[in-house]
């Protein structure tokens, strides 16, 4: 793979160098007269790293991204607030909103009327750390996990927001962090995309998940997150059609890659290459999927730990465990969506049958991990996109209530890969509305993810539109308080 | 050039005396406000006189080419403005000297040989003509000022920067016996030294305070103590590191390397256990703080120590970009590491040779994964001498425990995984031999607890992780049956189908709408053919677990299709669905995906849709299908109109329905209002459902309009 990089990164000088030289024929010939000393020279000028290869020794070799898409609230999960239940129904204080600005569903609402959490908390393992009565399996891998509950976003709606969280960016034009590892890091099997996007969906409120989450933006195509479909068939039209055996599908394919060679000598288009790669690997995963998406031979104990649900696709507990097949395979970024955890109204209700989609499952995953001695080499992160409102949107009574989008602080938990286990990071005010110790922003996560894994996050960039971009943009510092 | 050397003669002349007059009466000066910043310019300006006074040596060079006439000039020239700066430079040096926390020897040598200095340059300015006529003694006081020079500036960089400044990355760090050595020194100087001693050392006291020695410690600076042992949250050290960073007194300043939250905590846990110098960490007691953080740290350290840093040579490119093929994968560790990473996948293109090829790189490879490969004992006699493989990931493979001690010899193996495999007590014979062996993963293999007891005793240090050991008692809630149609528009002849993916689950439905139990309802054994619209109601059983939630599935019969459909009043929101024709293209929509092309929604407007054949059609049933979404808003449609005519302008009203309103929060679910009538001939019919005006009181969003959201509309009737 780090020779495909290469050849891909010296295609790339060759284009650069013509682009530098001033259009025309003549400058054209000289560029292709001086391009073999441009092979010879070694030292790439794009960018000084190796691609392939990581900056420096990493704790983890894979990720596996549950995103919890919608935005669960944190004030009923993992950041406890009793001061929120003392002023039931009591004004938010405008000292604490300071300015806040609000989304289109409550900015009309003359009150912003305070309510805690109808569900209990109680301190678990030996972190003491808080956890809602709804997430009994994750209380139980306390321990094991390092929970942030400062993290902070600009985006107030959905769509920024979510592309932030996956880009870096609010607009949706960059690479993924998927797609990032990908092209950094390149995949441990080749014989299985780098990057495999796994969608669920919960009966609560939802909003919609797009391929533009996993794009590869501006990197080569082969650094797309491929979406596994929720059917029976993860991988679509992986099997040959009838009539096709595997002998006349290698022929065609040999044939295939012929035509296409000589065109990539014509015209020195490095999709070109992409495609001849993408065959191969597809004939390669006619093989390696279907050993790893059958959960039928599953051992009754791995249902027993996932949850029965384990072995309907589509859920998100089979999601899961063919996340751990997928990461213990050496799939490099594994990005789960489960949506469902938009709770605008009936927050109580809704809410306690998403947890109960993911809770089990969750804390499996990192169970499973931990028993194949992986969970030291797979950082795994779960939350959503920003947090939820301290104040109620819409009808407020003590049995139900619904809460708006809140950017300023919201709970994560990340584990294994080398970060700290049974930390809890990070400090909000009593009203779990501003942050007042230890700030994660966004960057600031993406900086930590890329540095677990090896990378620094401001030297694995790409030349695009004149100018290098990062997944973490101009901003971003490693919090090494998290790291191990 | 004239005027130049006047005003040096008399720059120098003035600034001498001012120098000597300054010094001699140093103890006693007291630089007011407004000339301090004069003094601290003095780092900015020194770098002028020795840039050039350097150009005083290096001029000769070039004196065969400039002719003489020209080098006496220039060097003139230089000589002026080397005095004034010289001069210059020392005065504001002075008055910074002055400035608190400058007092030491390094201090006072640089002050004197820029005396010295001064005093050299003086000499070759005002006697430049007569010394040019002795080069001997002019080379001499040349060369004798630009030793004092380098002198004076090499000082000066130490008081600065410290004196080890220059040499300090090729030193190798003292080791400290973290067993033996006290606390304070282990974990606790280091990060003095790293976050304040550049500013509060012996040579730069700020606030004349020292923190680099112990006796500074316990004297504290011109503020008072560091720290109250009696009163630890209000020790001054405590308070400068915690005010926020805006605030001047904050420490470290503003700009200059911060502590982190972990230092900030062993401080603050070191104090308030007495801020003991000498103790060692073994005289703490285990349940403080500092204990806890200083066993951390000292981990950490240790750790680091321990860390290898590669220096094996590294495998060539060659055969690493060899022995990379899509079924292995050999990478390095980190860029500039030499150490190699490998991992073989696809269990049914394993050959034994792809292990035997490793052993070209067995010099390198500290990390293995062989995870579910077809691997037997047998094949593990090709890893027996690889002499850096440090974690080697055997689960899932075909390796049991007897013969296993093959890779006991491995002598840098640390972690081993055989999670999911047959491994049994056997392995005690590898254990025996791998003595370097840190953990050892056996979940899911013939080792259970009470083996790893025993051997525990045995092997104190080593880690067994046994995994998750399910309660094979506990009742767990089963998943429902699944309908394994693709669709629930069933085609004419088709059957519905159930399943459940739970080896022995036993599957139990009704066709009536009543809650299927454990006893009275039908098992399901074959494919069922359905009838109009019918309601599945299914739930899975199976010993030893709890029953699963009852399912629901709404079947719809594929009706007549009408030739064309429109749109009398447009959809609102954006949920276009793929147009008017959504309604009849017999795709039926998820009530919680209602954002899918599958779905119409209706709220400012009533749904009312205008379905056109192309002759009479005897129609007896008509059925529309809605989403029910309550927390989204999606409800029921208040009321159900059917019109009928022979053309657009000629329908009348045949049938009106009010579906049943729900009366709490329920699960997203397909539902349909079915209104059956005489059979009746028409080509036009038109349906108009009216979106809930009001969400009833019991909901989020009481009052406001509701929405109605439908994905198909079906006709059934005889076609005679």
């Amino acid at each position: 793979m780090a020779n495909e990089f290469l050849k891909n990164r010296l295609q790339v000088n060759r284009r650069h160098f013509l682009g530098k030289l001033s259009v025309g024929l003549g400058s054209a010939a000289l560029g292709s007269l001086l391009v073999p000393d441009l092979f010879k020279g070694g030292k790439d000028q794009v960018g000084d790293l190796p691609l392939g290869v990581t900056h420096f020794a990493p704790k983890a070799k894979r990720v596996i991204y549950l995103f919890q898409n919608g935005a669960p609230s944190q004030l009923e999960s993992f950041d406890y607030k009793p001061k929120l239940r003392e002023m039931f129904g009591e004004d938010l204080p405008a000292s604490i909103r300071n300015g806040q600005r609000l989304t289109g569903m409550t900015a009309g609402q003359d009150r912003f009327p305070l309510v805690g959490s109808k569900f209990e908390f109680n301190q678990h393992g030996k972190s003491g750390a808080w956890v809602s009565e709804i997430f009994p399996h994750i209380a139980s891998i306390v321990d094991d996990i390092c929970i942030i509950r400062t993290m902070h976003t600009e985006a107030i709606n959905h769509d920024p927001a979510l592309t932030f969280m996956q880009t870096g960016a609010q607009q949706g034009n960059r690479p993924s962090m998927g797609a990032w590892l990908s092209y950094g890091l390149g995949s441990e099997n080749k014989n299985l995309p780098a990057f495999c996007v796994l969608l669920s969906r919960g009966e609560g409120n939802g909003q919609g998940v797009y391929s533009k989450l996993w794009t590869n933006g501006f990197l080569d195509s082969v650094h797309q997150g491929v979406q596994f479909s929720s059917g029976e068939d993860p991988v679509l039209y992986l099997n040959n059609p009838e009539g096709m055996d595997r002998p006349s599908r290698r022929r065609m394919l040999d044939r295939l890659a012929e035509l296409n060679a000589k065109s990539y000598e014509d015209f020195g288009d490095p999709e070109i290459q992409t495609k001849i790669q993408q065959y191969e690997m597809a004939y390669r995963m006619q093989t390696a999927v279907p050993e790893l998406t059958d959960l039928s031979k599953e051992p009754e104990h791995i249902v027993r730990m996932y949850g029965a649900d384990c072995l309907v696709p589509g859920t998100y507990a089979a999601n899961c465990l063919l996340a751990r097949k997928l990461s213990e395979a050496g799939v490099r970024f594994v990005q789960l969506y489960h949506q469902g955890w938009d709770q605008h109204g009936n927050l109580v209700g809704e809410m306690q049958q998403q947890a109960l989609d993911v809770d089990r499952a969750s804390a499996a995953l990192i169970k499973d991990l931990k028993q194949r001695g992986l969970l030291d080499e797979t950082l795994v992160i779960w939350g959503g996109e920003f947090g939820r409102t301290n104040y109620c949107q819409g009808k407020l009574s003590p049995e139900n209530y619904g809460r708006d989008h809140h950017p300023r602080a919201y709970s994560i938990w990340m584990a294994g890969g080398g970060i700290k286990p049974g930390v809890v990071y990070g400090q909000t005010d009593e009203f779990g509305y501003n942050i007042i110790e230890n700030p994660v922003h966004i960057n600031d996560f993406h900086a930590t993810v890329l540095h677990q894994m090896g990378l620094n996050h401001e030297q694995l960039t790409y030349k695009h539109l004149g100018r290098r971009y990062r997944l973490t943009d101009v901003a971003g510092e490693v919090i090494h308080d998290l790291i191990a | 050039m004239k005027l130049l050397s006047r005003i040096a003669t008399q720059v120098g002349f003035a600034g001498l005396i001012l120098l000597g007059f300054l010094l001699a009466f140093e103890s006693y000066l007291d630089i007011p406000t407004w000339l301090q910043p004069l003094g601290r310019m003095h780092p900015l300006l020194l770098h002028l006189p020795i840039g050039v006074l350097a150009l005083l040596v290096l001029l000769p060079l070039i004196r065969n080419e400039v002719g003489e006439e020209s080098y006496r000039k220039v060097r003139t020239f230089i000589l002026d403005l080397g005095l004034i700066l010289t001069i210059g430079t020392s005065l504001f040096g002075l008055f910074l000297a002055q400035e608190d926390g400058y007092s030491s020897a390094t201090l006072s040598t640089h002050k004197w040989l820029a005396v010295a200095l001064c005093l050299l340059v003086y000499v070759l300015h005002t006697w430049n003509s007569k010394l040019s006529q002795n080069p001997l003694l002019n080379n001499t006081v040349t060369v004798l000022t630009l030793g004092v020079l380098i002198a004076t500036g090499h000082f000066g960089g130490a008081i600065t920067h410290g004196e080890n400044y220059i040499w300090e990355p090729l030193q190798t760090e003292e080791k400290i016996d973290l067993a033996e050595s006290s606390l304070y020194a282990a974990v606790i100087a280091p990060v003095l030294d790293s976050k304040c001693n550049k500013c509060h050392n012996e040579r730069k006291s700020k606030g004349k305070l020292v923190m680099s020695t112990k006796a500074g410690l316990l004297k504290g600076g011109e503020s008072g103590s560091l720290w109250l042992t009696d009163q630890p949250d209000s020790s001054l050290l405590l308070q400068r590191i915690h005010l926020p960073i805006e605030i001047e007194e904050h420490m470290p300043p503003e700009g200059k390397p911060q502590l982190s939250n972990s230092e900030k905590e062993l401080l603050e846990a070191w104090i308030s256990a007495g801020a003991d110098l000498d103790a060692p960490l073994a005289d703490y007691d285990k349940s403080t703080a500092i204990y806890a953080l200083a066993g951390q740290a000292m981990a950490g350290k240790q750790n680091a120590e321990t860390k290898k840093s590669y220096d094996f040579p590294a495998a060539s490119p060659k055969v690493i970009a060899a022995l990379n093929t899509p079924f292995c994968s050999v990478e390095p560790l980190s860029a500039n590491s030499p150490a190699l990473a490998a991992r073989i996948s696809v269990r049914e293109y394993f050959e034994p040779s792809f292990l035997a090829d490793l052993k070209q790189i067995k010099k390198q490879l500290v990390y293995l994964n062989l995870t579910d490969l077809p691997i037997t004992n047998d094949n593990l006699k090709d890893l027996k001498d690889f002499p850096k493989l440090e974690k080697l990931i055997l689960n899932g493979t075909e390796v049991s425990g007897s013969n296993l001690e093959t890779i006991g010899t491995l002598p840098a193996l640390k972690s081993l995984a055989l999670s999911n495999t047959e491994t049994d007590s056997s392995l005690i014979d590898l254990l025996r031999k791998a003595t370097n062996l840190e953990e050892v993963y056996v979940w899911n293999t013939h080792i259970d607890s009470n083996i790893v007891d025993n051997w525990q005793s045995e092997f104190p240090d080593l880690q067994f992780h046994l995994g998750y050991q399910p309660d094979m008692t506990e009742k767990l809630k089963m998943s429902p049956p699944t309908l394994a149609n693709a669709k629930m528009l069933l085609q004419p002849g088709e059957l519905a189908r159930l399943k459940h993916s739970l080896p022995g689950a036993i599957i139990r439905y009704t066709l009536d709408g009543e809650e299927p139990d454990s006893v009275e309802a039908s098992i399901y054994q074959d494919p069922m053919s359905i009838d109009g619209i019918t309601v599945v109601r299914a739930k899975a059983f199976r010993e030893g677990w709890e029953a699963s939630e009852t399912v629901s599935y709404t079947l719809f019969q594929a009706g007549i299709k009408p030739a064309a459909v429109k749109l009398l009043k447009a959809t609102s929101g954006n949920y276009r669905g793929s147009g008017e024709a959504t309604l009849v293209d017999s795709e039926k929509g998820n009530a919680s995906n209602f954002r899918s092309p599958y779905w119409l929604g209706f709220q400012d407007n009533p749904m009312e849709a205008l379905f056109t054949f192309e002759e009479p059609k005897r129609i007896d049933e008509i059925v529309l299908s809605y989403a029910v979404n309550m927390s989204s808003y999606i409800m029921p449609p208040k009321r159900v109109e059917i019109w009928g005519g022979n053309g657009p302008d000629a329908l009348q009203k045949l049938h009106s329905s009010k579906p049943e309103q729900p009366n709490k929060y329920g699960p997203n679910t397909v539902e349909a209002v079915s209104v059956q009538f005489d059979p009746m001939s028409y080509t036009h019919y038109k349906i108009v459902a009216f979106p809930v005006t009001r969400l009833p009181e019991w909901h989020g969003g009481a009052g406001d309009k509701g929405w109605v959201f439908s994905d198909e509309v079906l006709f059934f009737g005889a076609d005679d």
